[in-house]
């Protein structure tokens, strides 16, 4: 359901609409226009709700002037100025909204439905590659990646060599960043990518080595051995460095494996062709990116409450 | 029984009960009225001349002008059900009173209104009910069935009066009528319906006051004043309703004169009959094929055309008594029936806020007061001695001809309706702004005061958008951050303005080498060369090929590769001579000259890390030698945006390599790939032709998949023909492909979990889901393309939307979109096929209607993975294998042994990754 404007609806500042739409999102598309055709604006007064939290998520708000804030029952509440996005991490996910939006001033935003918005990224190939290395990006500077506490010695599994291309299918698809992807795109990209076999305790690569380049655990285990010492593990049906390998999160790390183990090496650009005849697999990628996204928040969020660290968010950021 | 009902009337899954629901309510509704109705003429015309029936057709309208909307309000402030209910409550309390008191002649009078009254309100909440029932597309097909239970009231109801009054006293009848109400209201209990979501008044306009009558008018007023539909609509009921009641004066005018007196009472029972009888056929037989088969706005002129056509025979012929009665006839049948229903739907695509306003406003009070206006002027006619059956019948006909005309002029704006009923809220570019006033101004200059450099940029670019760049201040070189500079810069360059000339000599010795190139470059542009000589000796390799380049331009040298300073810049290495490249490149690109072109293709032979700008300056030279080193680069991902601007400036030479490139089977794959959405760049005629060549082709589908796309955005931004044909065959091919895929997956679907090859199953079905998705997808493209001036993006989204209601007005939409195609075997077939894809059905109901379009379809598991192993899709059919394998029937490894003996490349499904872990094995077993 779109969401209903309660308050008093406020005829907006046209030039301050079309000034942020020229100065955030717009700038890099070939016509902002194009762009505004697809929006609606919504003004709600201080204290009206914008959206509940578990109400379907249909649209994402650009926040152009005043506050709102995010909070979920029980949970921290994160305030959000002009600039920011508010509501993209459930419509990234499909699913419902996680927080209750709460109009803390009287705001104006403009609203993108889910669909307009895959829409235009569809046509926009450079604009998805552009959100998926930002969010990727973003990831990279929680300094956590995503790795779990495994168990060597419980990862490993008799894999056939070479791999067969099912076999290839069958990982793509329990691999969290492309669940929702289709068949068909996994069926494109399983060839794509190059299968590599390391005996335990042999590198992956060492700090500066791997560029533009993404690898699918199949079986083992890898640890991942950041600059400042930090490691991680990864075990199977999992991406190396998590969405942060995106960007360049992998140069700055080495990687080597803890149990023999056969890894699928996907090169970004092999990636971003499949990507551009499949939308789906940027769809599913951007989930799994915001879910990420979300994640890594909600660890802060905890650490925070138990004093470990001060929450913070970006007066300008999405969520 | 069952199966005869299924063929009268297309009731699917879940639909039965409340349509059986809503028809038992209409039943006792109308049965109840008309008992009412019987008693009321006895009563009145027993103490009253017929003269004083046109006082309380008056009342009647007035009441009804009054009483409407606060229905309306009712059933928006309660539920439509419920407002109905607590109606028919009322009007069984309201009738049972009249039975128990004396009736004088306020009496009767009150109770002729009552009744007149009661079948205005009851009528309007019951099709408002059955508008959140049930969906347009539900409508069409059952409205028909529900309207009979009123047809069928009607007789039950004046069939049980004429019985019951054997027996009983006139008044008593009140009695059944009141019961019936009570019975139709309990009935209506036990219906669930999903309330329509009627969004919530805005504040400002609850709060405006504007409460009461006033209100009331106030809204009638905005609503004939903003919907121009509506106002079509309530022209259509004043004109039906008034030509309808000329029409039965004259029938009654001819038929007193006709019959004799005392046979009257017999004939009109008799005729009556007759007329009921053929409507509730005309209902069950005609009424829902009818407005299936035409769609909904041509029925509606079925009745008037038919009383046009007998109307003028009538009026040329001279007024008989057979002609008359066959015009009533037109009347009787189509009248509750064809045109109810048609009527009904009309308003279906409103949203449910106009519609409520509508009942309230149009359907309401309008046909009354039509009436009384109506019977006035026969009144007055009658009193001046000019009511003769011919005069009338004038009347009747063109009464009839102006609803016609209405109804004809009805088709745009309903389809307009449904088009803005699928369609979303969205930003309103009227406001987008074309010019800037005073306090616009004002705001973005503040905004280029800003420390945000993105505000800043963004200001920069409205003014120069709007042709306001004398607005922006020359102090804008001063800002800190380095993109802004060269933004202002760049802009200042080719604007003709020099006032910022004095600010940005100080650039000159600005750190970044780029704003020091940026501001050599926009000096240059300007004429001023006082830092050409300064710029030859930067330090910045970057800086030295700006100013080199332009020095060369003003000597005009005619070969500047022959150029020793251009060679040592040309031979710097690493990040020096990647600069020096990326500067030449972007000084060509912005001062293009054939003599630059040696100089570009020396670049390209030695494979320029700048390719992007390359490609940019070549687009700009736009010289054929460049066709054949474009080309190529497609396949990289890197700079193909611009090799694609390159190769579409350099016009029909490159759209002519671009076309046996395609066609050239030594063309790299990833190359190819690419070709389809450049040519569609080209936006012309001839890029058109090759795009749909390429579609209507036996090339793989991901090719033609990208020439589909490309075509549609071509289409959406160039007018070009394309041959209608060729698209509805396509579009024909992938429906039937959709159809073929969902009679595959169906039977997969339906096994129940098994212990080996879930996984594998998943698979298979995960791939029949994407070619499913896939077909309508590409069906939605071709529909575009076809339709170039609607929406169709909005439809294929509402056409699965979570949402009943915007799924029904996706299918009515394509309905009323795809009619005009469907005047050949092939366009028929394509809508047959449209409405099959989109309509509300279950899987197996689905299929089983599209038997005759897909008639082999597999009953069993075993014989669904024996088609899908034998599918032309390799990588579906080697999946399908690999699962059949894993099954571990003997069967099925038999049919996969064999298909990999005559299809060897299964075994590969994709690429050259092996599929089959021991196809060998697997052989020798077979």
């Amino acid at each position: 359901m779109l969401a209903e404007p309660i308050g008093r609806h406020r005829e907006l500042d046209r030039v301050e609409r079309e000034l942020f739409l020229r100065s955030t999102i717009g700038r890099n598309l070939p016509s902002t226009r194009e762009l505004a055709e697809l929006m609606r604006d919504v003004a709600f007064e201080a204290g009206s709700t914008i959206y509940h939290e578990g109400d379907v998520a249909e649209e994402i708000f650009f926040v152009l002037r005043g506050t709102v804030a995010l909070s979920k029952a029980g949970g921290v509440r994160h305030e959000y100025g002009p600039g920011s996005v508010i509501g993209i991490f459930d419509v990234e996910q499909d699913k419902p909204r996680a927080r209750t939006a709460l109009a803390l001033t009287d705001v104006a935003l403009l609203a993108l439905s889910s669909e307009d918005r895959l829409e235009l990224l569809e046509d926009s190939f450079e604009q998805t590659s552009a959100i998926i290395r930002m969010a990727a990006a973003r990831l990279d500077e929680f300094a956590r990646y995503g790795g779990g506490p495994l168990d060597p010695g419980v990862t490993l599994a008799p894999k056939p060599e070479p791999l067969l291309l099912i076999e290839r299918v069958f990982t793509l698809r329990d691999t969290p960043a492309f669940r929702r992807a289709s068949i068909q795109a996994l069926v494109s990209l399983a060839p794509a990518a190059d299968e590599v076999r390391l005996a335990a305790g042999e590198r992956l690569f060492e700090r500066g080595e791997a560029r533009a380049v993404l690898f699918v655990v199949v079986a083992g285990c890898l640890e991942l051995q950041r600059a400042d010492g930090q490691r991680e593990r990864f075990g199977a049906a999992s991406l190396l460095g998590g969405g942060a390998a995106f960007g360049d999160a992998l140069v700055r790390q080495s990687a080597r494996a803890l149990t023999s183990a056969v890894l699928l090496r996907i090169r970004e650009e092999d990636f971003y062709d499949v990507m551009e005849d499949h939308f789906e697999l940027a769809r599913s990628l951007l989930a799994y990116l915001a879910s990420e996204q979300e994640r890594r928040l909600e660890e802060r969020e905890e650490a925070a409450s138990r004093g470990r660290a001060p929450p913070h968010e970006d007066a300008r950021s999405a969520r | 029984m069952r199966s005869l009902l299924g063929r009268l009337v297309d009731v699917r899954a879940g639909e039965g009960q409340p349509a059986f629901q809503a028809g038992l309510t209409l039943f006792l509704l109308i049965g109840g009225h008309t008992v009412l109705e019987t008693a009321r003429d006895a009563l009145f015309l027993a103490k009253l001349a017929p003269s004083r029936l046109t006082l309380v057709y008056g009342l009647i309208a007035a009441l009804a002008l009054l009483a409407s909307p606060l229905c309306t309000a009712l059933a928006r402030r309660f539920g439509r059900r419920n407002a109905l209910i607590a109606l028919l409550l009322l009007a069984a309390y309201g009738t049972a009173l009249f039975n128990v008191q004396p009736l004088g002649v306020p009496g009767v009078f009150a109770l002729y209104a009552w009744s007149g009254l009661l079948g205005t309100l009851l009528l309007l909440q019951f099709w408002l009910f059955a508008s959140e029932l049930l969906t347009v597309a539900q409508g069409k097909r059952l409205y028909g069935a529900i309207a009979a239970g009123g047809v069928l009231g009607a007789v039950a109801g004046a069939s049980s009066a004429a019985a019951l009054l054997v027996r009983l006293r006139v008044q008593n009848l009140l009695l059944l009528g009141a019961a019936c109400f009570l019975l139709a209201g309990l009935v209506l209990t036990t219906v669930w319906t999903e309330p329509l979501p009627v969004p919530k008044r805005s504040a400002s306009a609850s709060n405006s006051g504007q409460a009461g009558w006033r209100g009331a008018w106030q809204s009638a007023y905005d609503l004939f004043a903003q919907q121009p539909y509506v106002r079509r609509l309530a022209a259509l009921v004043s004109l039906s309703s008034a030509a309808l009641l000329a029409t039965d004066y004259l029938f009654k005018a001819s038929v007193t004169r006709h019959v004799p007196g005392a046979e009257l009472g017999s004939f009109f029972a008799g005729y009556y009959a007759l007329l009921n009888t053929a409507s509730l056929l005309a209902q069950l037989f005609i009424s829902g094929p009818l407005i299936r088969r035409l769609g909904v706005v041509p029925a509606l002129a079925v009745l008037p055309a038919l009383l046009v056509v007998g109307g003028g025979v009538t009026l040329f012929a001279g007024v008989s008594l057979g002609l008359v009665l066959g015009l009533k006839a037109s009347d009787g049948t189509f009248r509750y029936s064809v045109h109810r229903v048609a009527s009904e739907l009309a308003e279906m695509p409103l949203s449910p806020r106009v519609q409520e306003q509508t009942k309230a406003y149009v359907d309401g009070p309008l046909p009354r007061v039509a009436q009384a206006l109506t019977a006035g002027l026969l009144l007055a006619l009658a009193a001046g001695g000019l009511a003769s059956e011919r005069i009338v019948a004038a009347l009747a006909t063109l009464l009839s001809l102006g609803w016609l005309w209405v109804v004809l002029r009805l088709s745009t704006p309903y389809l307009e309706r449904l088009r803005e009923a699928l369609a979303k809220p969205a930003f309103d570019l009227r406001s987008w702004i074309t010019e800037l006033d005073l306090d616009s101004v004002e705001a973005v200059l503040e905004a280029l005061s800003s420390t945000v450099p993105a505000r800043v940029l963004g200001a920069l670019d409205l003014l120069t958008d709007k042709g306001r760049v004398r607005l922006i201040p020359a102090l804008v070189l001063y800002h800190e951050d380095e993109s802004v500079i060269l933004h202002a810069l760049e802009i200042f360059g080719t604007s003709d303005r020099d006032d910022w000339l004095p600010h940005s000599e100080r650039l000159l010795a600005h750190s970044s080498p780029a704003v020091r190139a940026a501001v050599l470059q926009a000096l240059l542009r300007r004429g001023r060369h006082v830092a050409l000589e300064r710029g030859l000796d930067d330090p910045s390799p970057l800086v030295r090929a700006y100013a080199l380049f332009w020095t060369l331009s003003l000597e005009q040298a005619s070969e500047p590769l022959a150029d020793a300073r251009l060679q040592s810049l040309l031979a710097l290495a690493g990040e020096p001579g990647e600069q020096a490249q990326l500067a030449l490149l972007s000084a060509i690109r912005a001062a293009p000259h054939a003599r630059w072109t040696e100089v570009l293709l020396a670049l390209a032979a030695r494979d320029t890390p700048q390719f992007e700008r390359l490609a940019q300056a070549m687009g700009e030279i736009a010289d054929a030698r460049f066709v054949p080193l474009l080309l190529p680069r497609l396949g990289r991902r890197e700079g193909r945006g611009a090799v694609r601007e390159a190769l579409v400036r350099l016009g029909d030479v490159a759209l002519e390599a671009l076309a046996r490139a395609f066609d050239d089977p030594h063309t790299p794959e990833r190359v190819r790939a690419h070709i389809p959405r450049t040519v569609s760049r080209f936006r012309s005629q001839a890029a058109a032709d090759l795009l749909l060549d390429w579609l209507d082709s036996e090339r793989p589908g991901g090719l033609r998949y990208k020439a589909l796309r490309g075509l549609g955005r071509l289409i959406a931004e160039q007018r070009v023909r394309v041959d209608r044909e060729r698209i509805d065959r396509q579009l024909r091919l992938n429906l039937l492909e959709y159809l073929r895929m969902l009679s595959l997956r169906q039977p997969l679907a339906l096994r129940p979990e098994v212990a080996r090859g879930g996984r594998s199953l998943r698979l298979v079905v995960g791939l029949i889901d994407d070619k499913l998705e896939q077909s309508l997808e590409r069906a939605f493209r071709l529909l575009q393309i076809r339709h170039r001036h609607e929406n169709l993006r909005s439809v294929y989204f509402a056409s699965r939307s979570p949402e009943r209601v915007r799924r029904a007005h996706a299918l009515e939409f394509l309905d009323v979109l795809t009619a005009p195609g469907a005047n050949s075997p092939l366009g028929q077939q394509v809508r047959q096929l449209v409405l099959l894809v989109v309509d509300d059905l279950s899987v197996a109901d689905r299929l089983a209607r599209a038997s005759s379009f897909v008639p082999n379809q597999p009953s069993s598991y075993a014989a669904t993975l024996q088609a899908l192993v034998a599918d032309h899709d390799e990588t579906l059919a080697a999946f399908a294998a690999y699962h059949a394998l894993e099954v571990g029937s003997a069967e099925l490894a038999g049919v996969v042994v064999e298909a990999l003996r005559e299809r060897p490349a299964l075994a590969r499904a994709s690429g050259n990754a092996t599929l089959f872990p021991a196809l060998a094995g697997v052989t020798h077993a077979g």
